[in-house]
């Protein structure tokens, strides 16, 4: 594929090659998913808490709404692993994602040239690809806009965040 | 008692002054407790803090000056010796952990300094209390954490504490003021003064006479931001001023839309202002209008964003303004320091203002009623303007009869991404500078480069409120530059590699220092602006450096840590330090 359509359909059409076997999720999968999302990944900065699309005022904006996601198990793996290519800011978590070997969508680091997603904030190991990915399926994806139940499930129970969301404030 | 030579170090005649205070204490026959152990520090007063001066050894307030010099007038370190600068100690601080939904916080803070003590937060609106009399080592004697609820926490950054007398006080994140005991850390009173949640604190306050002047933020959250004076020893708010005018008082009209705009108008007051004893008069720059980069959401020239109030220190009343980027969509705040000094033209003595402008001009104002003097381009790169009207001071392209001002870059709802410089960060951003009063040169440090903008109207509401977005695609630098306050003209400038977001110190030594986001640390000669000693701490410096004495040595202390290329948004600006880690820390540094 040495041309490159900036297309994310088009990507996400090939996008399944490379994904493993997807396990059964545990409730510690989705903790630690959760830990992951928040503290280490630092998805929240982007896509938000909720993960709506709405992150921090400075960064980079235009993160994907994960809550109407249309993307399935496999393909979240992908893109968590590798980036959304061609000019996007979602970030490649694995570092040695697109080398000759961890290849992306079919594609090496040479094939998709400039377009490579940018480095993660964090790199991570792929077996913290899953947990996150369990974490999205379990308590964002197809779950409508965010409740304050939600907030107090991710900020925790007494937030002042989630107290103001129950008050009116708009997240 | 060493604090003592500290304090008069350079002036011995200050002695005579606190004669009455501690020497009076020391006559009394506890000589040898005061030699033994710490004493218990004086208290700070206002008479303390207006005359600074005769304590060169001591950083009580977060410019240093009322005037906001950020001169150290201390000389053992000098041009002839930086060589030999190095590390005397490091203190590893809180700050670098994650909390609510950030990685970590921001480090920001300017170390205040009395008698051989730092006072300093880290991001998290942490307060330390670090003993340095070692010179080997800082031991932190306090640590007040207040208990920020991080979820809330949407810029977790804490620019330094005030200190009052046997206070420190400190503003949260969550828009409380927090007065504590400081010997001991306790916690006297802490008073939530938010009117909205977006009213958040970010700045260090400001202690004038009995008041504790408290800088609101929030303006990129949506928050129509003010100025408050609260009673240091009541808590009661004294006055709110806002930076936006409610409909029927004066500059409200320049919010011309039909959708009340400026009930989001923004206008924060980012960092810490001036004060003019002589008049009672403080100088706060503004913040930019909300949404920052949509003007066709706001069209008007957004009074009072953008801008320097001069601000009745007793009443909050404006007293005049002087607003630099009206109807602004580049985010060309004016937040920063506003220099106060005296110079003669044409042989007259002039009360001014000076002014690292965000947008890229460095202003002279006069101070008694914000008449424009003149602006002279002062980073390389520029280009959203063609120039500074020299009669008006307004950007050669504004017209008052227009709603929507169009500059020489084009950037609204239908342009597509545009080049736009400086950078929308500036410029010389909330970054201190400093004035040396000695050869009459003004200081700033910034970032150098270009951002690429596009307007996004459907980029509104709920925690956006941006109206666009700076991509920041292409490499960028920093540079300093020196100023002759005198002409208000560039007297040298260097290019830096990497862009600076930490402040200036200026010295009698005949040095400047400042720090870059790849972690140097950086001195220059005061003259040429050659650099003349670096070293390098291993994560970005955001914070602005200081001197201090204790022991009769001269040491310069700067907070590092708390801001990657990353989180910057700065990666393509660095590409090769995409892998640094951010950390708090203070570093100091003395010679042998």
């Amino acid at each position: 594929m040495a041309h490159f359509g900036p297309s994310l359909v088009l990507v996400l059409g090939v996008a399944s090659a490379m994904a493993w076997p997807a396990e059964a999720q545990t409730s510690g999968d989705i903790g630690l998913g959760k830990r992951l999302y928040q503290e280490k990944a630092t998805c929240g900065f982007c896509h938000g808490w909720s993960g709506d699309g709405a992150g921090d005022p400075q960064s980079p904006g235009k993160a994907a709404n994960l809550r109407e996601t249309k993307l399935d198990h496999d393909q979240l793996v992908d893109v968590v692993r590798c980036g959304v290519p061609g000019g996007t800011a979602m970030p490649h978590f694995d570092k040695f994602a697109w080398t000759k070997g961890e290849e992306c969508y079919g594609m090496t680091d040479v094939e998709v040239g400039d377009k490579k997603p940018p480095s993660p904030p964090a790199a991570l190991q792929k077996r913290e690809i899953e947990p996150i990915v369990a974490y999205l399926e379990a308590k964002v994806i197809g779950k409508g806009p965010p409740t304050v139940a939600d907030c107090e499930d991710y900020f925790g129970q007494g937030s002042v965040r989630c107290r103001e969301m129950a008050a009116g404030r708009k997240e | 008692m060493p604090h003592m030579l500290d304090r008069a170090l350079t002036t011995p005649k200050s002695l005579k002054r606190i004669s009455g205070g501690l020497l009076g204490v020391a006559a009394s026959g506890v000589v040898a407790a005061l030699l033994s152990s710490p004493l218990t520090a004086a208290e700070v007063t206002f008479d303390r803090l207006r005359n600074v001066e005769s304590e060169p050894g001591n950083w009580l307030t977060n410019h240093k000056t009322y005037d906001a010099k950020r001169f150290s007038p201390l000389d053992q370190i000098n041009q002839s010796n930086i060589k030999n600068l190095h590390v005397a100690f490091v203190v590893q601080l809180g700050g670098s952990e994650p909390g609510g939904d950030k990685a970590h916080a921001r480090e920001q803070s300017t170390p205040l300094v009395e008698d051989g003590f730092l006072y300093m937060t880290d991001g998290w609106d942490d307060v330390y209390k670090i003993d340095a009399h070692d010179g080997k080592k800082g031991r932190i004697v306090w640590k007040m954490d207040p208990g920020v609820d991080k979820s809330t926490v949407w810029l977790p950054s804490n620019r330094g504490v005030a200190l009052y007398g046997n206070q420190v006080i400190v503003l949260t994140t969550d828009g409380r003021v927090i007065a504590m005991d400081k010997d001991t850390g306790k916690v006297l009173w802490d008073k939530n003064y938010q009117v909205a949640n977006t009213d958040v604190f970010t700045s260090a306050p400001l202690i004038v006479k009995d008041m504790i002047i408290v800088p609101g933020s929030g303006a990129d959250i949506g928050g129509r931001c003010w100025l408050m004076a609260v009673d240091a020893k009541t808590g009661n708010v004294l006055w709110r001023t806002y930076s936006v005018p409610a409909p029927g008082e004066p500059g409200h009209e320049t919010w011309t839309d039909d959708h009340n705009a400026w009930k989001t108008g923004g206008g924060a007051f980012w960092y810490v202002g001036a004060y003019d004893p002589a008049t009672n008069v403080m100088y706060w720059g503004t913040g930019q209008p909300t949404p920052m980069f949509d003007a066709d959401y706001r069209p008007g020239d957004n009074l009072y964003t953008n801008s320097t109030l001069a601000i009745d220190a007793d009443t909050g009343k404006i007293v005049w303004y002087f607003q630099y980027t009206p109807n602004d969509k580049f985010d060309y705040d004016e937040v920063g320091s506003q220099m106060i000094y005296d110079i003669t033209i044409n042989g007259e003595s002039r009360k001014v203002l000076g002014h690292f402008g965000r947008n890229g001009f460095f202003y002279t104002l006069d101070r008694t009623n914000g008449s424009f003097i003149s602006a002279a381009q002062y980073v390389k790169n520029l280009n959203w303007t063609k120039g500074i009207d020299p009669e008006t001071g307004k950007p050669l392209e504004y017209d008052p009869s227009k709603r929507i001002q169009q500059y020489a870059v084009i950037s609204d709802r239908k342009s597509g991404e545009t080049d736009v410089c400086p950078d929308v960060q500036g410029g010389v951003n909330f970054f201190p500078t400093a004035w040396n009063p000695t050869n009459h040169l003004a200081y700033g440090a910034g970032i150098d480069g270009c951002a690429q903008l596009k307007v996004d109207d459907a980029r509104m509401g709920g925690p956006f409120w941006n109206g666009g977005i700076p991509v920041r695609g292409k490499r960028m630098g920093g540079q300093i530059a020196a100023i002759d306050m005198t002409t208000g003209q560039v007297k040298a400038a260097t290019q830096l590699d990497y862009p600076d977001y930490a402040g200036v110190l200026a010295t009698a030594g005949g040095l400047v220092f400042t720090g870059t986001i790849d972690g140097t640390f950086t001195a220059f000669d005061d003259q040429q602006l050659k650099p003349l000693w670096n070293f390098n701490v291993g994560t970005a410096i955001t914070g602005p450096p200081v001197s201090y004495s204790v022991g009769g040595k001269q040491y310069i202390a700067v907070h590092v840590g708390g801001g990657v290329p990353w989180n910057l948004g700065l990666l393509k600006a660095a590409p090769e330090l995409e892998n640094m880690e951010t950390g708090s820390s203070l570093f100091v540094f003395a010679l042998d």
